[in-house]
């Protein structure tokens, strides 16, 4: 029984590291591409190749899916939509600032994420000590990067 | 130069604003709909908007992409959609939010290694510093029980 626990922590440990890998790859990448085309477009077509590979990938998931209130497909739209602004914005900052520069700012998004859920879905997530500690950890870094960019 | 930059990093937040709202979205869409269902209904709005907009700003560049930047496009939409969000469900699967959030943070550390390795970025000793007190922060919340 230990065997295969064991197994799917190792793994799960290995897709966190490799999502991460990903992401982080992702920003890289992001850099050269706004070198040869306009944020608005590399953020287009990024999305575009994202979708054809993972509808691939989940198809057989996605027939699945039993018929749902209109509001959640709303919702779904906004996501994509608000998602796609962040990918827009993200370009157009790489088209400013290095990596260096860019890459830890962008890691405030789980700050930004516990800010909004704090105001509209309080019933599922609560504001403690620690979170508010992170908080400070997570704006104190975003202030250094700030200043040691303008010394 | 430190204008254009502060833009940048003023860019960036907004970027993480836009993310942290789609994750409102996403969880309340996901009481009704798989999450796979979710992020291919997301990904088809957030084409339409942007490549809407492409076409009516950028008509001409649109239609003069490279080869060689379809290839960028193609390894970008490989690490951000499916490798980056496929992994990343996968590991909360079998580990659950609070033991991958925090392995997820170090992003940053990767893109900032991988900016030096291969794009020949310098890394400086306060940039380094908020790098890791930044994803300290985010490690303390996403563990928070």
């Amino acid at each position: 029984m230990k065997l295969p626990a064991r197994r799917t922590l190792i793994i799960g440990y290995l897709c966190a590291i490799g999502a991460a890998m990903g992401y982080g790859g992702s920003q890289v990448v992001a850099k050269q591409v706004i070198t040869e085309t306009e944020p608005l477009i590399g953020s287009a077509f990024t999305l575009l190749f994202g979708l054809i590979i993972l509808g691939a990938l989940t198809a057989r998931d996605v027939k699945q899916q039993k018929p749902a209130p209109k509001i959640a497909y709303i919702r779904a739209i906004l996501a994509g939509l608000a998602s796609a602004g962040g990918v827009t914005f993200l370009y157009l900052a790489l088209s400013h600032a290095p990596v260096v520069n860019i890459a830890p700012v962008t890691a405030i998004n789980p700050l930004f994420s516990i800010a909004l859920a704090q105001i509209f879905l309080r019933n599922i997530e609560r504001l403690t000590p620690r979170i508010l500690a992170g908080a400070l950890l997570a704006i104190a870094g975003v202030i250094v990067i700030s200043i040691s960019t303008a010394a | 130069m430190l204008e254009v930059i502060i833009t940048g990093i003023a860019l960036a937040l907004l970027a993480s604003l836009c993310w942290a709202v789609s994750a409102v979205f996403v969880r309340l869409s996901l009481n009704d709909l798989r999450s796979s269902t979710t992020t291919i209904i997301s990904l088809i709005s957030g084409i339409v908007a942007t490549m809407t907009l492409s076409l009516i700003l950028f008509w001409d560049p649109v239609f003069d992409l490279s080869i060689q930047t379809f290839k960028w496009l193609i390894l970008a939409g490989i690490l951000t959609v499916p490798f980056g969000r496929f992994l990343n469900f996968s590991s909360v699967q079998r580990l659950g939010i609070s033991r991958a959030l925090p392995i997820i943070g170090i992003a940053p550390l990767f893109a900032a290694s991988f900016a030096v390795l291969f794009l020949g970025e310098h890394v400086t000793i306060p940039l380094l510093a908020g790098t890791i007190s930044i994803i300290s922060g985010v490690a303390l919340i996403v563990s928070s029980k």
